[in-house]
């Protein structure tokens, strides 16, 4: 219990917005999770015997065969099948709106977005997986080919710290772009704040149900949208269009709960109808949750 | 009516619109938000839109009241009650001019008409003006008018006194005469002569009155003058006139000083070295005449080169002899010897009224100008009653001079009782014959009488037998003056306070010496009788000094010859009258003094302020002063400025309160 507070004090956003750097972040966060809580999933992927090798300095402990140095008092690390060509893609939403930090988040949500997804490039790396990334907003903005070579996850980590949500964001026309380019199977995880209300979303979910992936939509709001808990008079200012309106927050929160609930409820229901897992995620919330649901759904898709 | 100290801070008053445009404002002062989801909001009414609460709208008061206050209490403002609002359009201007007798030399009364005019002329033409001339009285010549040629033609036509200048009274009359609502200055011409202007200030100055001094006249010129003039009776015949001279200017002067009496003209030629005094004497006989009339030259100021002197001739004193001639009828060669000692002036040289009185005591007798009395033998018919008066006669200067006579034990024997002459009778005694007579060996040196023998001359007169005389032993306070042969006294005295008694123990007979008919008789008998107190002579003439208070009947009787100016004051001069003593006026000498007052310390001295040790001509003075019934408010907008904040405080705590 003690290591798992530990552990989820370590992957608070408060603590891992504190830090600059996401290849730090994304591996504090995997190695703290795999040290606490998902070691029997870990154990679980890709796990078919293949060779033995000999101990290499790095090599995990878990996958020294612990019998075999008992009698030969020598070091033999457990080489397991690894799931070749697993995809793993990440799809980041990097609109203005994405730029969005609430005066008591921790940080923007595309800060959160992109601590994700590095964790989730991590945590992928480490497992073999193939990591492609995609950010879009207007345009795609940054595209990392899926891969495994050396270097795969530091080059999506760079991509993620150089990009910058700006522009409004084209979902239909960015997704099904990126669909395209997804040939193999694997996991996608759209990572959004999906505030387009003009937009219709079960077409632009569709367009990621391609060649049996597995699909998580995260949709990261921070918690003023969520919450609307302003006071006095407030203009707000559209992040993408630059439309303003201005009004009492408190007066018309009511309506704004109920349109922000109902437009949750409709992305859920898209997220079901399309069988896809869809997470809301509050910049203040644990990032092991997200990471965790992630690994649920590896599992299952093993 | 409200004034303020520092009405710069009222610009702060725009600062009041901030709680207000606060107020209105508030709610419509939005804060911009970039916000993603803006999709979702609705665009809501504004609150309190076009509604104000009472909570606002209370603390919207106190907050203007409070920055009211500190605005108004940074300001310091004053509170003037409109009965003490001073008219600053309002001048009025109390012209003194200085008509003291001074005013009259240096060219002081020209300097003082052109510098008015001047002065006039740049004055504003809505300025009210009041002109008083002061010299020892104050008197207002014009009241307030704005007609400045009034003032000059007055100014110009108002005569200069003779009198010394006492002007504390002009500075106040100027003063209680200003109306409390105007700008007021009081303007002095003078000379400011240092005899009329160095004082101590009784008056109480205002603040809010300014005043400038105008110094006019040149004293550089000096002067020379008349200080006073006295005569001194050399005998019943001859006189000198002494006049007293003073020379005020830094050089030497040379004065010709005449002296008009008894129709003749009599001329000295003074040197008077500078700052100096000099007696110039005029010896005359006397040609019956009362009035002399002493000038000098003239120079820059002419009043002091005149001196009326008045010459009184002596009053004949009066001597009394008092003898027993009913009950000793030989005491008559006693008067017949005194009678002609002092009924013959020339013998004398005084004027002398000898009466003798046959057994009569003081009781009943007229003592006035009486100085010198014989009693002749007759003390021992004399009563407790006339020896009170003899003593008291004796005590306020007057001489007694006792003789024995019949009853000589009894004379000194009650003398010496009642302490009047302190000396033991020891009895009587006779020549046994007329070959072996006493005679006066000595006279006490220091006595005064001792100066008529000093001369080789007159060394012979001690020589005259002496056939009877008392003996007597004084003791102090009592001596012997004249000294027999024998050593007994011949001439004894004993003081008396004031006066003396003086006691020969040998009487003015024949039959008892040769006195009488010796040539020490009368230089003894003048010298004692002189040496009563002469202060205490009546005074035959009353000085005066023009200006000083006359008795209302030589007032009404100078008015009645029309010998009053118009100041009701005689000119100086002499003035004589049937039954009272004349009245001899001249004019005051403290006006003859060239020095001028420093203005300075004049100024500080009226507005008993320090002095600046700066002495110019005119002397600007006090700058009106902030009215003295004003109210300053700070401590009121000051405390009104915490109530409110406190209130503020106070509402805003208990309204959010109720709020949640």
């Amino acid at each position: 219990m003690r290591s798992q507070n530990k552990i989820l004090e370590i992957l608070s956003p408060e603590v891992l917005a504190k830090i600059d750097n996401y290849h730090f972040v994304a591996k504090i966060v995997v190695e703290g999770l795999m040290a606490g809580m998902h070691r029997s999933i870990y154990h679980g992927f890709g796990s078919e015997f293949l060779q033995y090798r000999n101990y290499s300095h790095g090599d995990e402990y878990r996958n020294i065969d612990w019998k075999v140095y008992a009698r030969l008092d020598r070091l033999f690390t457990k080489v397991f099948q690894e799931e070749t060509n697993f995809n793993c893609t990440l799809i980041l939403d990097s609109s203005s709106s994405m730029a969005y930090k609430g005066n008591s988040s921790p940080c923007s949500k595309f800060h959160y977005a992109a601590m994700t997804a590095s964790s989730i490039a991590y945590l992928a790396g480490r497992q073999g997986d193939n990591v492609g990334l995609f950010s879009y907003a207007d345009t795609i903005r940054s595209f990392v080919k899926h891969g495994t070579r050396r270097g795969q996850i530091a080059r999506i980590i760079n991509e993620l710290i150089a990009t910058i949500p700006e522009g409004k964001a084209a979902h239909l026309q960015n997704l099904k772009t990126i669909a395209k380019s997804i040939r193999k199977r694997g996991i996608i995880i759209f990572i959004t704040d999906f505030l387009d209300t003009d937009v219709d979303i079960h077409e632009i979910l569709k367009t990621l149900k391609i060649s049996r992936n597995e699909i998580i939509v995260i949709q990261i709001l921070d918690r003023d949208e969520l919450e609307f808990d302003f006071q006095g008079a407030v203009r707000f200012i559209d992040s993408e269009s630059e439309n303003s309106i201005l009004t009492a927050p408190a007066n018309v929160r009511k309506e704004y709960l109920s349109a922000m609930n109902a437009h949750l409820e409709k992305i859920k229901n898209a997220c079901r109808d399309i069988q896809a897992d869809y997470m809301l995620v509050k910049t203040s919330d644990n990032l092991g949750l997200v990471l965790a649901e992630y690994l649920q759904k590896r599992g299952s898709a093993v | 009516m409200i004034s303020f100290a520092n009405p710069a801070f009222l610009y702060l008053g725009f600062l009041l619109a901030v709680p207000v445009m606060i107020h209105l404002m508030k709610h419509q002062i939005a804060v911009n938000l970039v916000f993603p989801s803006i999709s979702f909001i609705l665009k809501g009414r504004l609150p309190n839109k076009g509604r104000r609460k009472l909570r606002d709208i209370l603390l919207l008061l106190l907050r203007m009241l409070i920055y009211t206050a500190v605005i108004l209490m940074l300001a310091d403002p004053t509170y003037t009650p409109k009965s003490s609002i001073v008219n600053m359009n309002k001048k009025q201007i109390a012209i003194i001019l200085d008509n003291s007798s001074s005013m009259s030399g240096w060219n002081a009364i020209s300097d003082a008409k052109n510098k008015l005019t001047e002065i006039l002329e740049k004055e504003n033409s809505t300025a009210e003006y009041m002109l008083i001339s002061s010299s020892n009285k104050t008197k207002i010549e014009t009241n307030w008018t704005k007609n400045k040629s009034q003032i000059i033609e007055k100014f110009n036509s108002i005569p200069i006194t003779y009198a010394a200048g006492k002007h504390q009274q002009s500075l106040q009359t100027a003063i209680d005469n200003f109306s409390t609502q105007s700008n007021k200055k009081i303007l002095v011409f003078s000379d400011f002569q240092v005899s009329d202007w160095n004082f101590n200030p009784t008056i109480n100055f205002p603040p809010d009155i300014e005043f400038e001094f105008v110094a006019c006249g040149n004293f550089s010129a000096g002067n020379v003058g008349i200080l006073n003039a006295e005569y001194q009776w050399i005998d019943a015949e001859k006189l000198n006139i002494i006049v007293e001279i003073r020379n005020y200017s830094a050089f030497p002067e040379r004065r010709t000083v005449s002296l008009e009496y008894a129709g003749k003209k009599y001329e000295r030629v003074a040197e008077i070295p500078p700052s100096k005094t000099i007696n110039s004497i005029f010896a005359l006989k006397d040609f019956g005449e009362e009035t002399a009339q002493i000038q000098l030259n003239q120079d820059a100021y002419t009043r002091d080169d005149e001196f009326f002197l008045f010459i009184a001739k002596p009053a004949p004193e009066r001597i009394f002899a008092f003898a027993p001639l009913t009950k000793e009828p030989e005491r008559k060669n006693d008067i017949l010897f005194l009678q002609k000692a002092f009924s013959n002036s020339k013998l004398s040289k005084k004027k002398y009224d000898f009466f003798s009185f046959d057994g009569s005591n003081f009781k009943n007798m007229d003592l006035k100008d009486v100085f010198t009395i014989f009693v002749c033998g007759n003390c021992p018919y004399f009563d407790d009653e006339d020896y009170n008066i003899f003593q008291d006669f004796i005590s306020k200067g007057g001489i007694i001079v006792v003789l024995p006579g019949r009853a000589a034990s009894s004379t000194f024997t009650i003398l010496n009782q009642k302490k009047i002459l302190s000396a033991e009778y020891q009895g009587m005694t006779d020549a046994s014959s007329k070959y072996d007579f006493p005679q006066i060996s000595q006279i006490e040196k220091n006595h005064f009488l001792s100066k008529i023998f000093e001369e080789e001359k007159n060394s012979d007169i001690f020589l005259f037998p002496i056939y009877r005389y008392v003996k007597i032993s004084p003791r102090p306070p009592a001596k012997t003056i004249i000294e027999t042969t024998d050593n007994y006294p011949f001439l004894v005295s004993h003081p008396i306070e004031e006066g003396m008694l003086y006691a020969f123990t040998s009487a003015f007979d024949l039959a008892w010496n040769e006195f009488p008919i010796s040539s020490s008789f009368l230089p003894i008998l003048y010298e004692i009788a002189s040496s009563a107190n002469a202060a205490k002579r009546t005074t035959y003439v009353k000085k005066m000094l023009y200006g000083e208070a006359l008795s209302e009947d030589i007032a009404a009787l100078l008015a009645q010859s029309n010998q009053l100016s118009e100041e009701r004051y005689p000119q100086p001069g002499i003035y004589k009258f049937e039954d009272k003593i004349p009245l001899q006026i001249n004019v005051p000498r403290s006006e003859s003094i060239p020095e001028r007052q420093a203005l300075s310390t004049l100024a500080a001295r009226l507005s008993k302020k320090k002095q600046l040790g700066l002495d110019i001509p005119s002397v600007i003075g006090n700058k009106p002063d902030v009215n003295q019934n004003a109210i300053n408010l700070w401590h009121f907008f000051a405390i009104l400025a915490l109530v409110a904040l406190i209130s503020e405080s106070f509402c805003s705590y208990v309204l959010d309160e109720q709020k949640k």
